[in-house]
Protein backbone atom coordinates (compact mmCIF):
# COMPACT_ATOMS: atom_id res chain seq x y z
CA UNK A 1 0.00 0.00 0.00
CA UNK A 2 1.43 3.15 -0.79
CA UNK A 3 1.68 4.80 2.58
CA UNK A 4 1.71 9.13 0.97
CA UNK A 5 -1.75 7.99 -0.83
CA UNK A 6 -3.19 6.41 1.89
CA UNK A 7 -2.63 9.33 4.18
CA UNK A 8 -3.73 11.66 1.67
CA UNK A 9 -6.60 10.17 1.42
CA UNK A 10 -7.35 9.76 5.16
CA UNK A 11 -6.82 13.22 5.24
CA UNK A 12 -9.07 14.42 2.60
CA UNK A 13 -12.15 12.25 3.90
CA UNK A 14 -10.84 13.32 7.45
CA UNK A 15 -11.58 17.04 6.17
CA UNK A 16 -14.79 18.26 7.78
CA UNK A 17 -16.17 20.19 4.24
CA UNK A 18 -19.02 22.12 4.42
CA UNK A 19 -21.36 21.44 1.31
CA UNK A 20 -24.18 23.05 -0.19
CA UNK A 21 -23.16 25.16 -2.63
CA UNK A 22 -26.33 25.43 -5.04
CA UNK A 23 -24.78 25.95 -8.23
CA UNK A 24 -27.39 28.70 -10.10
CA UNK A 25 -26.10 26.57 -13.36
CA UNK A 26 -23.95 23.44 -13.72
CA UNK A 27 -20.21 24.14 -15.27
CA UNK A 28 -21.50 22.42 -18.32
CA UNK A 29 -23.80 24.87 -18.99
CA UNK A 30 -26.72 22.17 -18.36
CA UNK A 31 -29.99 22.96 -16.62
CA UNK A 32 -30.17 24.57 -12.91
CA UNK A 33 -30.66 23.01 -10.00
CA UNK A 34 -34.00 23.26 -8.55
CA UNK A 35 -33.18 22.37 -4.76
CA UNK A 36 -34.49 25.48 -2.84
CA UNK A 37 -37.77 26.27 -0.49
CA UNK A 38 -40.99 28.00 -2.84
CA UNK A 39 -44.07 29.48 -2.73
CA UNK A 40 -47.07 30.62 -4.58
CA UNK A 41 -48.47 33.41 -3.69
CA UNK A 42 -52.01 32.81 -5.25
CA UNK A 43 -55.22 32.16 -3.62
CA UNK A 44 -56.15 29.04 -6.13
CA UNK A 45 -56.40 26.79 -3.54
CA UNK A 46 -59.54 28.27 -2.04
CA UNK A 47 -60.88 28.64 -5.90
CA UNK A 48 -58.71 27.76 -8.81
CA UNK A 49 -61.08 30.15 -10.93
CA UNK A 50 -61.65 33.87 -10.49
CA UNK A 51 -63.60 34.39 -6.78
CA UNK A 52 -64.26 37.27 -4.68
CA UNK A 53 -63.57 37.82 -1.15
CA UNK A 54 -65.71 36.10 1.40
CA UNK A 55 -65.04 36.63 5.08
CA UNK A 56 -61.74 35.07 5.53
CA UNK A 57 -61.10 34.19 1.75
CA UNK A 58 -59.20 36.71 -0.27
CA UNK A 59 -60.54 37.60 -3.72
CA UNK A 60 -58.33 36.12 -7.05
CA UNK A 61 -57.40 36.11 -10.02
CA UNK A 62 -57.85 32.56 -11.15
CA UNK A 63 -54.42 30.32 -12.48
CA UNK A 64 -57.12 28.90 -15.53
CA UNK A 65 -56.23 29.87 -18.83
CA UNK A 66 -59.24 30.76 -20.55
CA UNK A 67 -60.63 31.55 -17.10
CA UNK A 68 -62.88 28.43 -16.93
CA UNK A 69 -62.79 24.88 -16.25
CA UNK A 70 -64.15 23.05 -19.10
CA UNK A 71 -66.39 20.17 -17.66
CA UNK A 72 -68.76 18.14 -19.35
CA UNK A 73 -72.00 18.73 -18.19
CA UNK A 74 -73.01 16.20 -16.25
CA UNK A 75 -69.31 16.87 -14.57
CA UNK A 76 -70.37 20.42 -13.73
CA UNK A 77 -73.88 19.26 -12.07
CA UNK A 78 -71.40 17.12 -9.63
CA UNK A 79 -69.06 20.60 -8.92
CA UNK A 80 -71.93 22.39 -8.09
CA UNK A 81 -72.81 19.61 -5.58
CA UNK A 82 -69.42 19.58 -4.76
CA UNK A 83 -69.42 23.45 -3.81
CA UNK A 84 -72.79 23.70 -2.16
CA UNK A 85 -71.07 20.92 0.20
CA UNK A 86 -67.74 21.80 0.34
CA UNK A 87 -67.35 22.27 4.19
CA UNK A 88 -67.80 18.87 4.78
CA UNK A 89 -66.65 16.89 1.47
CA UNK A 90 -63.56 19.01 1.09
CA UNK A 91 -60.45 16.32 1.57
CA UNK A 92 -58.57 18.88 2.93
CA UNK A 93 -60.69 19.41 6.15
CA UNK A 94 -59.91 15.73 6.40
CA UNK A 95 -55.94 16.33 6.36
CA UNK A 96 -55.87 14.05 3.76
CA UNK A 97 -53.38 14.85 0.70
CA UNK A 98 -53.71 17.28 -1.79
CA UNK A 99 -53.12 15.41 -5.30
CA UNK A 100 -51.46 16.88 -7.69
CA UNK A 101 -51.11 20.00 -8.85
CA UNK A 102 -53.19 21.29 -5.86
CA UNK A 103 -49.80 20.58 -3.50
CA UNK A 104 -48.05 23.01 -5.29
CA UNK A 105 -50.54 26.05 -4.55
CA UNK A 106 -51.61 24.90 -1.10
CA UNK A 107 -50.44 27.91 1.41
CA UNK A 108 -47.23 26.43 2.67
CA UNK A 109 -43.81 26.60 1.07
CA UNK A 110 -42.92 23.58 -0.18
CA UNK A 111 -39.19 22.34 -0.96
CA UNK A 112 -37.69 20.97 -3.97
CA UNK A 113 -34.85 18.70 -3.31
CA UNK A 114 -33.07 18.20 -6.77
CA UNK A 115 -30.57 14.86 -7.16
CA UNK A 116 -29.04 14.22 -9.97
CA UNK A 117 -31.45 11.54 -11.16
CA UNK A 118 -34.62 11.94 -8.91
CA UNK A 119 -36.48 15.13 -7.11
CA UNK A 120 -38.42 15.25 -3.96
CA UNK A 121 -40.69 17.99 -3.31
CA UNK A 122 -41.66 17.96 0.26
CA UNK A 123 -44.70 20.15 1.05
CA UNK A 124 -44.95 21.52 4.81
CA UNK A 125 -48.43 20.83 4.63
CA UNK A 126 -48.83 17.08 6.35
CA UNK A 127 -45.58 16.43 5.34
CA UNK A 128 -46.87 15.25 2.02
CA UNK A 129 -44.11 14.09 -0.40
CA UNK A 130 -43.95 13.86 -4.42
CA UNK A 131 -41.48 11.51 -5.69
CA UNK A 132 -40.14 12.36 -9.09
CA UNK A 133 -38.27 10.25 -11.13
CA UNK A 134 -35.43 11.89 -13.24
CA UNK A 135 -33.78 8.70 -14.63
CA UNK A 136 -35.62 7.91 -18.37
CA UNK A 137 -38.17 5.18 -16.88
CA UNK A 138 -41.36 5.17 -17.30
CA UNK A 139 -44.82 4.75 -15.62
CA UNK A 140 -44.55 1.52 -14.22
CA UNK A 141 -47.93 -0.86 -14.96
CA UNK A 142 -49.98 -2.46 -12.71
CA UNK A 143 -49.06 -0.38 -9.22
CA UNK A 144 -51.92 0.64 -6.89
CA UNK A 145 -53.24 4.00 -7.83
CA UNK A 146 -52.17 6.71 -5.45
CA UNK A 147 -53.03 10.15 -3.86
CA UNK A 148 -49.57 12.07 -5.05
CA UNK A 149 -49.44 10.28 -8.25
CA UNK A 150 -46.64 8.33 -10.41
CA UNK A 151 -44.43 11.61 -12.05
CA UNK A 152 -41.74 10.57 -14.51
CA UNK A 153 -39.44 13.91 -15.54
CA UNK A 154 -37.15 15.11 -17.88
CA UNK A 155 -35.52 18.39 -19.18
CA UNK A 156 -36.24 20.08 -22.19
CA UNK A 157 -33.86 22.83 -22.57
CA UNK A 158 -33.74 24.19 -19.37
CA UNK A 159 -37.80 23.11 -18.82
CA UNK A 160 -38.44 20.66 -16.19
CA UNK A 161 -41.07 18.59 -17.31
CA UNK A 162 -43.29 16.31 -15.37
CA UNK A 163 -45.49 13.95 -16.20
CA UNK A 164 -47.73 12.53 -13.77
CA UNK A 165 -50.59 9.69 -13.38
CA UNK A 166 -51.87 6.91 -11.44
CA UNK A 167 -54.02 9.05 -9.38
CA UNK A 168 -56.71 8.10 -7.33
CA UNK A 169 -59.97 10.52 -8.05
CA UNK A 170 -59.84 11.39 -3.97
CA UNK A 171 -58.70 14.67 -4.40
CA UNK A 172 -59.48 18.22 -4.90
CA UNK A 173 -58.44 20.79 -7.15
CA UNK A 174 -59.18 23.48 -4.20
CA UNK A 175 -61.52 24.24 -1.61
CA UNK A 176 -64.59 25.03 -4.15
CA UNK A 177 -65.21 21.46 -5.24
CA UNK A 178 -63.18 21.69 -8.67
CA UNK A 179 -62.19 17.82 -8.97
CA UNK A 180 -61.18 14.58 -11.41
CA UNK A 181 -61.51 11.08 -11.75
CA UNK A 182 -58.75 8.40 -11.66
CA UNK A 183 -57.88 9.06 -15.14
CA UNK A 184 -56.48 12.15 -14.13
CA UNK A 185 -52.95 13.18 -16.50
CA UNK A 186 -50.79 16.07 -15.34
CA UNK A 187 -48.36 17.44 -17.31
CA UNK A 188 -46.52 19.69 -16.27
CA UNK A 189 -43.87 22.64 -16.85
CA UNK A 190 -41.62 24.22 -14.39
CA UNK A 191 -38.66 26.95 -16.22
CA UNK A 192 -36.92 29.17 -13.66
CA UNK A 193 -37.20 32.56 -14.60
CA UNK A 194 -33.61 34.14 -12.96
CA UNK A 195 -32.42 32.72 -10.08
CA UNK A 196 -35.51 32.92 -8.04
CA UNK A 197 -38.61 32.37 -9.83
CA UNK A 198 -39.86 29.38 -11.44
CA UNK A 199 -42.89 29.80 -14.21
CA UNK A 200 -45.12 26.50 -12.91
CA UNK A 201 -47.65 25.36 -15.67
CA UNK A 202 -49.64 22.31 -15.78
CA UNK A 203 -52.24 21.19 -18.48
CA UNK A 204 -54.97 18.48 -16.65
CA UNK A 205 -56.13 16.37 -19.03
CA UNK A 206 -59.13 13.69 -17.72
CA UNK A 207 -61.81 12.73 -20.59
CA UNK A 208 -64.05 11.83 -17.62
CA UNK A 209 -64.73 15.14 -16.52
CA UNK A 210 -63.33 17.55 -18.76
CA UNK A 211 -64.46 18.15 -22.82
CA UNK A 212 -61.00 18.96 -23.84
CA UNK A 213 -57.58 19.21 -21.45
CA UNK A 214 -57.09 22.83 -20.19
CA UNK A 215 -53.74 24.56 -18.50
CA UNK A 216 -53.26 26.33 -15.53
CA UNK A 217 -49.86 28.68 -14.95
CA UNK A 218 -48.36 30.75 -11.95
CA UNK A 219 -45.34 31.77 -10.52
CA UNK A 220 -43.77 30.10 -7.77
CA UNK A 221 -41.01 32.36 -5.67
CA UNK A 222 -38.13 31.45 -3.93
CA UNK A 223 -38.74 32.18 -0.14
CA UNK A 224 -35.47 34.05 0.61
CA UNK A 225 -35.90 34.78 4.63
CA UNK A 226 -32.27 33.98 6.11
CA UNK A 227 -32.24 30.61 7.25
CA UNK A 228 -35.27 29.69 6.03
CA UNK A 229 -36.73 25.51 6.29
CA UNK A 230 -39.89 23.74 6.10
CA UNK A 231 -41.44 23.65 9.60
CA UNK A 232 -44.17 21.35 9.95
CA UNK A 233 -47.76 21.52 10.18
CA UNK A 234 -49.19 18.39 11.46
CA UNK A 235 -52.58 18.65 10.22
CA UNK A 236 -53.53 14.92 11.49
CA UNK A 237 -52.27 15.39 14.94
CA UNK A 238 -54.71 18.52 14.97
CA UNK A 239 -57.55 16.71 13.90
CA UNK A 240 -56.77 13.91 16.74
CA UNK A 241 -56.56 16.99 19.60
CA UNK A 242 -60.35 17.88 17.89
CA UNK A 243 -61.56 14.22 18.13
CA UNK A 244 -60.44 13.39 21.42
CA UNK A 245 -59.33 16.44 23.40
CA UNK A 246 -57.57 15.94 26.57
CA UNK A 247 -60.08 13.12 27.19
CA UNK A 248 -57.07 11.24 25.39
CA UNK A 249 -54.76 11.21 28.57
CA UNK A 250 -55.84 8.36 31.09
CA UNK B 1 0.96 -1.23 8.91
CA UNK B 2 -1.39 -1.69 11.45
CA UNK B 3 -0.98 1.67 12.92
CA UNK B 4 -1.75 3.20 9.42
CA UNK B 5 -5.82 0.92 9.34
CA UNK B 6 -6.27 2.34 13.04
CA UNK B 7 -5.03 5.95 11.85
CA UNK B 8 -7.20 5.64 8.59
CA UNK B 9 -10.21 4.32 10.52
CA UNK B 10 -9.78 6.71 13.13
CA UNK B 11 -9.75 9.87 11.10
CA UNK B 12 -12.64 8.20 8.83
CA UNK B 13 -14.93 7.91 11.47
CA UNK B 14 -15.55 4.51 11.91
CA UNK B 15 -15.77 2.88 15.41
CA UNK B 16 -12.61 -0.03 15.20
CA UNK B 17 -15.37 -2.24 16.69
CA UNK B 18 -17.61 -1.68 14.03
CA UNK B 19 -16.12 -2.45 10.91
CA UNK B 20 -17.21 -6.22 9.04
CA UNK B 21 -13.98 -8.58 8.91
CA UNK B 22 -13.41 -8.16 5.28
CA UNK B 23 -12.96 -4.23 5.50
CA UNK B 24 -9.76 -3.76 6.43
CA UNK B 25 -9.17 -0.80 3.60
CA UNK B 26 -11.37 2.29 3.92
CA UNK B 27 -13.95 2.71 1.79
CA UNK B 28 -14.11 5.41 -0.55
CA UNK B 29 -17.56 6.01 -1.67
CA UNK B 30 -19.23 7.74 -4.78
CA UNK B 31 -19.43 11.73 -4.32
CA UNK B 32 -22.73 13.31 -5.33
CA UNK B 33 -22.07 16.87 -7.41
CA UNK B 34 -21.49 18.69 -4.50
CA UNK B 35 -18.56 16.56 -2.78
CA UNK B 36 -20.67 14.55 0.03
CA UNK B 37 -20.16 11.16 0.19
CA UNK B 38 -23.13 9.40 -1.90
CA UNK B 39 -25.46 7.44 0.09
CA UNK B 40 -28.29 7.78 -2.20
CA UNK B 41 -30.92 4.58 -2.93
CA UNK B 42 -33.47 2.28 -2.13
CA UNK B 43 -32.43 1.01 1.78
CA UNK B 44 -33.25 -1.43 4.34
CA UNK B 45 -33.31 -1.23 8.02
CA UNK B 46 -31.75 -4.36 9.78
CA UNK B 47 -32.36 -4.30 13.53
CA UNK B 48 -32.73 -6.64 16.31
CA UNK B 49 -35.47 -8.83 17.80
CA UNK B 50 -36.02 -8.87 21.41
CA UNK B 51 -36.86 -11.53 23.68
CA UNK B 52 -39.27 -11.14 25.25
CA UNK B 53 -37.63 -8.56 28.59
CA UNK B 54 -40.17 -5.70 28.40
CA UNK B 55 -37.25 -3.25 28.99
CA UNK B 56 -35.82 -3.46 26.00
CA UNK B 57 -36.00 -1.57 22.94
CA UNK B 58 -38.04 -3.46 20.29
CA UNK B 59 -36.81 -1.99 16.60
CA UNK B 60 -38.49 -4.16 14.79
CA UNK B 61 -38.79 -7.50 14.21
CA UNK B 62 -35.66 -7.89 11.84
CA UNK B 63 -33.40 -10.47 13.79
CA UNK B 64 -29.63 -10.16 12.48
CA UNK B 65 -30.33 -13.62 10.12
CA UNK B 66 -33.29 -12.14 8.79
CA UNK B 67 -35.77 -14.12 10.33
CA UNK B 68 -38.72 -12.15 11.10
CA UNK B 69 -38.26 -10.29 8.22
CA UNK B 70 -41.66 -9.00 6.82
CA UNK B 71 -42.66 -9.46 3.30
CA UNK B 72 -45.78 -8.60 0.40
CA UNK B 73 -43.60 -11.15 -2.05
CA UNK B 74 -41.53 -14.23 -0.64
CA UNK B 75 -39.44 -13.33 -3.80
CA UNK B 76 -38.18 -9.78 -2.10
CA UNK B 77 -38.10 -11.07 1.38
CA UNK B 78 -36.04 -14.46 0.40
CA UNK B 79 -33.44 -11.84 -1.89
CA UNK B 80 -33.09 -9.27 1.14
CA UNK B 81 -32.34 -11.82 3.90
CA UNK B 82 -29.66 -13.22 2.02
CA UNK B 83 -28.80 -9.97 1.59
CA UNK B 84 -28.76 -8.03 4.98
CA UNK B 85 -26.70 -10.40 6.90
CA UNK B 86 -23.57 -8.56 8.32
CA UNK B 87 -22.00 -9.02 11.73
CA UNK B 88 -22.18 -5.01 13.23
CA UNK B 89 -23.70 -4.37 16.26
CA UNK B 90 -27.16 -4.19 16.65
CA UNK B 91 -29.73 -3.32 19.43
CA UNK B 92 -29.09 -1.50 22.61
CA UNK B 93 -25.28 -1.23 23.21
CA UNK B 94 -24.96 1.03 25.96
CA UNK B 95 -26.28 0.20 28.45
CA UNK B 96 -23.91 -3.08 27.86
CA UNK B 97 -26.27 -5.66 29.34
CA UNK B 98 -28.91 -4.20 26.33
CA UNK B 99 -31.89 -3.24 29.53
CA UNK B 100 -32.79 0.83 28.59
CA UNK B 101 -32.44 2.99 31.79
CA UNK B 102 -35.84 3.61 32.31
CA UNK B 103 -37.03 5.89 35.22
CA UNK B 104 -39.18 3.52 37.62
CA UNK B 105 -42.73 5.59 36.48
CA UNK B 106 -41.92 4.87 32.89
CA UNK B 107 -41.18 1.18 33.66
CA UNK B 108 -44.28 0.38 34.88
CA UNK B 109 -46.17 3.06 32.32
CA UNK B 110 -44.84 0.86 29.81
CA UNK B 111 -45.63 -2.49 31.12
CA UNK B 112 -49.36 -0.97 31.98
CA UNK B 113 -49.76 0.26 28.39
CA UNK B 114 -48.67 -3.28 26.95
CA UNK B 115 -50.64 -5.11 29.62
CA UNK B 116 -53.81 -3.42 28.54
CA UNK B 117 -53.23 -2.86 24.87
CA UNK B 118 -55.43 -5.38 23.71
CA UNK B 119 -58.17 -3.14 24.85
CA UNK B 120 -56.97 0.33 25.02
CA UNK B 121 -58.23 2.11 28.51
CA UNK B 122 -57.97 6.01 26.31
CA UNK B 123 -56.19 6.63 23.03
CA UNK B 124 -52.83 6.69 25.52
CA UNK B 125 -52.56 3.42 25.24
CA UNK B 126 -52.60 3.18 21.26
CA UNK B 127 -49.24 3.61 19.72
CA UNK B 128 -48.91 7.41 18.00
CA UNK B 129 -47.74 5.58 14.83
CA UNK B 130 -50.63 3.44 14.84
CA UNK B 131 -52.63 6.76 14.99
CA UNK B 132 -50.82 7.70 11.97
CA UNK B 133 -48.33 10.77 14.09
CA UNK B 134 -45.05 10.79 12.93
CA UNK B 135 -42.67 8.53 14.25
CA UNK B 136 -40.06 11.15 15.77
CA UNK B 137 -36.39 10.47 16.11
CA UNK B 138 -35.15 7.66 16.23
CA UNK B 139 -37.86 5.96 15.67
CA UNK B 140 -38.64 6.84 12.10
CA UNK B 141 -35.59 4.60 11.38
CA UNK B 142 -36.93 1.68 12.66
CA UNK B 143 -40.45 2.32 11.92
CA UNK B 144 -41.98 -0.66 10.87
CA UNK B 145 -40.15 -4.57 9.41
CA UNK B 146 -41.94 -4.28 6.04
CA UNK B 147 -41.08 -0.30 5.05
CA UNK B 148 -38.18 1.01 3.78
CA UNK B 149 -36.24 4.11 3.09
CA UNK B 150 -35.11 6.42 0.53
CA UNK B 151 -31.83 8.18 1.33
CA UNK B 152 -31.74 11.52 -1.31
CA UNK B 153 -28.92 14.22 -2.01
CA UNK B 154 -29.24 17.81 -3.23
CA UNK B 155 -26.13 20.66 -2.86
CA UNK B 156 -25.93 21.27 0.94
CA UNK B 157 -29.20 18.66 1.96
CA UNK B 158 -29.09 15.35 3.04
CA UNK B 159 -32.79 14.09 3.12
CA UNK B 160 -33.55 10.52 4.95
CA UNK B 161 -37.57 9.83 3.65
CA UNK B 162 -39.18 6.72 5.81
CA UNK B 163 -41.66 5.13 3.64
CA UNK B 164 -44.34 4.76 6.44
CA UNK B 165 -46.36 8.06 6.59
CA UNK B 166 -44.72 9.59 4.15
CA UNK B 167 -41.50 11.16 6.77
CA UNK B 168 -38.98 13.49 5.01
CA UNK B 169 -36.19 14.47 7.03
CA UNK B 170 -34.42 17.45 5.45
CA UNK B 171 -30.86 17.72 7.24
CA UNK B 172 -28.88 20.41 5.78
CA UNK B 173 -25.16 20.78 5.89
CA UNK B 174 -24.38 24.82 6.38
CA UNK B 175 -23.81 25.14 9.70
CA UNK B 176 -27.24 26.97 10.34
CA UNK B 177 -28.38 26.94 14.20
CA UNK B 178 -30.67 24.89 15.30
CA UNK B 179 -34.72 26.67 15.54
CA UNK B 180 -35.45 28.14 18.79
CA UNK B 181 -37.25 25.92 21.23
CA UNK B 182 -40.63 27.87 20.85
CA UNK B 183 -40.83 25.55 17.45
CA UNK B 184 -41.40 21.76 18.42
CA UNK B 185 -42.13 19.18 15.68
CA UNK B 186 -42.62 15.66 15.18
CA UNK B 187 -39.56 15.01 13.43
CA UNK B 188 -37.40 17.52 15.42
CA UNK B 189 -34.92 19.86 13.81
CA UNK B 190 -31.81 18.43 12.51
CA UNK B 191 -28.38 19.47 11.32
CA UNK B 192 -26.09 17.58 9.96
CA UNK B 193 -22.22 17.27 9.33
CA UNK B 194 -20.30 14.74 7.31
CA UNK B 195 -16.79 13.94 8.96
CA UNK B 196 -14.97 11.22 6.27
CA UNK B 197 -17.77 8.69 5.87
CA UNK B 198 -20.29 9.33 8.40
CA UNK B 199 -22.73 11.47 8.92
CA UNK B 200 -23.58 13.17 12.09
CA UNK B 201 -26.92 14.24 12.46
CA UNK B 202 -28.04 15.92 16.05
CA UNK B 203 -32.05 16.72 16.36
CA UNK B 204 -33.37 18.65 19.07
CA UNK B 205 -36.99 20.32 19.10
CA UNK B 206 -38.82 17.16 19.63
CA UNK B 207 -42.86 17.21 20.10
CA UNK B 208 -45.41 14.70 20.70
CA UNK B 209 -48.70 14.28 20.77
CA UNK B 210 -50.78 16.76 22.69
CA UNK B 211 -53.97 14.36 22.91
CA UNK B 212 -51.95 11.74 24.83
CA UNK B 213 -48.13 13.74 26.21
CA UNK B 214 -45.91 11.19 25.35
CA UNK B 215 -44.41 9.78 22.46
CA UNK B 216 -42.94 5.74 21.85
CA UNK B 217 -40.23 4.98 20.72
CA UNK B 218 -40.85 1.57 19.74
CA UNK B 219 -44.14 -0.76 19.52
CA UNK B 220 -44.29 -1.31 23.42
CA UNK B 221 -44.53 1.97 24.86
CA UNK B 222 -40.81 2.85 25.29
CA UNK B 223 -42.29 6.54 26.37
CA UNK B 224 -40.02 9.93 24.89
CA UNK B 225 -40.75 13.07 26.42
CA UNK B 226 -40.34 16.69 24.67
CA UNK B 227 -36.75 17.05 26.82
CA UNK B 228 -35.69 14.51 24.17
CA UNK B 229 -32.38 15.10 22.45
CA UNK B 230 -30.40 12.58 19.75
CA UNK B 231 -27.55 12.33 18.11
CA UNK B 232 -26.98 10.16 15.62
CA UNK B 233 -24.47 8.92 13.06
CA UNK B 234 -24.59 6.86 9.55
CA UNK B 235 -21.19 5.62 8.43
CA UNK B 236 -20.92 4.24 4.83
CA UNK B 237 -19.47 1.21 5.53
CA UNK B 238 -19.01 -0.17 1.65
CA UNK B 239 -21.59 0.30 -1.10
CA UNK B 240 -24.30 -1.72 0.63
CA UNK B 241 -24.28 -1.12 4.16
CA UNK B 242 -24.95 1.95 6.44
CA UNK B 243 -23.89 1.88 10.30
CA UNK B 244 -26.52 3.22 12.49
CA UNK B 245 -25.99 4.29 15.79
CA UNK B 246 -28.21 6.57 17.48
CA UNK B 247 -27.50 8.54 21.46
CA UNK B 248 -30.76 9.55 23.34
CA UNK B 249 -31.11 11.50 26.15
CA UNK B 250 -34.03 11.97 27.98
CA UNK B 251 -33.83 13.15 31.11
CA UNK B 252 -37.60 13.17 32.00
CA UNK B 253 -38.20 9.18 31.16
CA UNK B 254 -34.37 7.95 31.51
CA UNK B 255 -31.82 7.50 34.17
CA UNK B 256 -29.16 8.70 31.91
CA UNK B 257 -27.89 8.62 28.15
CA UNK B 258 -28.40 5.28 25.80
CA UNK B 259 -26.72 4.31 23.03
CA UNK B 260 -28.36 1.72 19.87
CA UNK B 261 -26.79 0.68 16.87
CA UNK B 262 -28.13 -1.17 13.77
CA UNK B 263 -27.57 -1.14 9.70
CA UNK B 264 -29.36 -0.09 6.76
CA UNK B 265 -28.56 -2.32 3.98
CA UNK B 266 -29.35 -1.62 0.02
CA UNK B 267 -32.23 -2.73 -0.93
CA UNK B 268 -32.43 -5.46 -3.89
CA UNK B 269 -32.27 -4.30 -7.14
CA UNK B 270 -36.17 -3.12 -8.56
CA UNK B 271 -37.12 -2.27 -5.24
CA UNK B 272 -38.54 0.93 -4.35
CA UNK B 273 -40.75 2.84 -2.09
CA UNK B 274 -44.51 3.18 -2.63
CA UNK B 275 -46.96 5.82 -1.04
CA UNK B 276 -47.97 5.00 2.07
CA UNK B 277 -50.76 6.93 2.90
CA UNK B 278 -51.42 6.42 6.57
CA UNK B 279 -54.18 8.80 7.82
CA UNK B 280 -56.33 8.48 4.48
CA UNK B 281 -56.45 4.65 4.95
CA UNK B 282 -57.19 4.70 9.03
CA UNK B 283 -60.73 4.82 9.55
CA UNK B 284 -59.96 3.61 12.73
CA UNK B 285 -59.84 7.50 14.34
CA UNK B 286 -63.29 7.70 14.04
CA UNK B 287 -64.17 4.26 15.83
CA UNK B 288 -61.85 4.83 18.51
CA UNK B 289 -63.38 8.14 19.34
CA UNK B 290 -66.82 6.73 19.59
CA UNK B 291 -65.57 3.75 21.57
CA UNK B 292 -64.24 6.29 23.78
CA UNK B 293 -67.01 8.46 24.32
CA UNK B 294 -69.28 5.22 24.55
CA UNK B 295 -67.21 3.99 27.66
CA UNK B 296 -67.34 7.37 29.53
CA UNK B 297 -71.13 7.52 29.01
CA UNK B 298 -71.35 4.05 30.73
CA UNK B 299 -69.33 5.42 33.40
CA UNK B 300 -71.62 8.19 33.90
CA UNK B 301 -74.44 5.86 33.41
CA UNK B 302 -73.12 3.32 36.40
CA UNK B 303 -72.88 6.18 39.00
Amino acid sequence: MNVTRVLAVALLTAASTSFGQTPARRATGGPPNLTGVWQTLTTANWDIEDHQAEPGIPAGQGIVDGGQIPYTPEAAAKKAEHFKNRQTLDPEHKCYMPGVPRFMYMPFPIQILHGEKFIMMVSEYAHTVRRIHLDGSRHPDGFPSTWMGDSRARWEGHTLVIDSTNFTDQTWFDRSGNFHSDALHVVERLTPRGRDHLDYEATIEDPQVFTRPWKIRFPLYRRLERNVQLLEYPCVSFLEDEYVGSRGRK
Amino acid sequence: MRWLIVAIVVLAGVPLASQTPATAKPFVPKRTADGQPDLQGYWQWTGMSTGNQKRQLDVGLNAPDGSGLWAYSEGWRDDQRRQIQNTLPKGVVDPADGWLPLQPWAEQTKYDIVDNSAFPRSLADVDPQGRCMPSGVPRTNYALPYVGYQFLQAPGYVVLYTELNHQPRIIPLDGRPHLSSKIKQFLGDSRGTWRGNTLTITTKNQRVPRATGFGWLDMNATLYSEAIDVVEKYTLVNNDIIAYETTVTDPKVMTRAWTMAGTFVRAVKDWEVLEYACHEGNHAIENIRQSIELREKEKTQKK
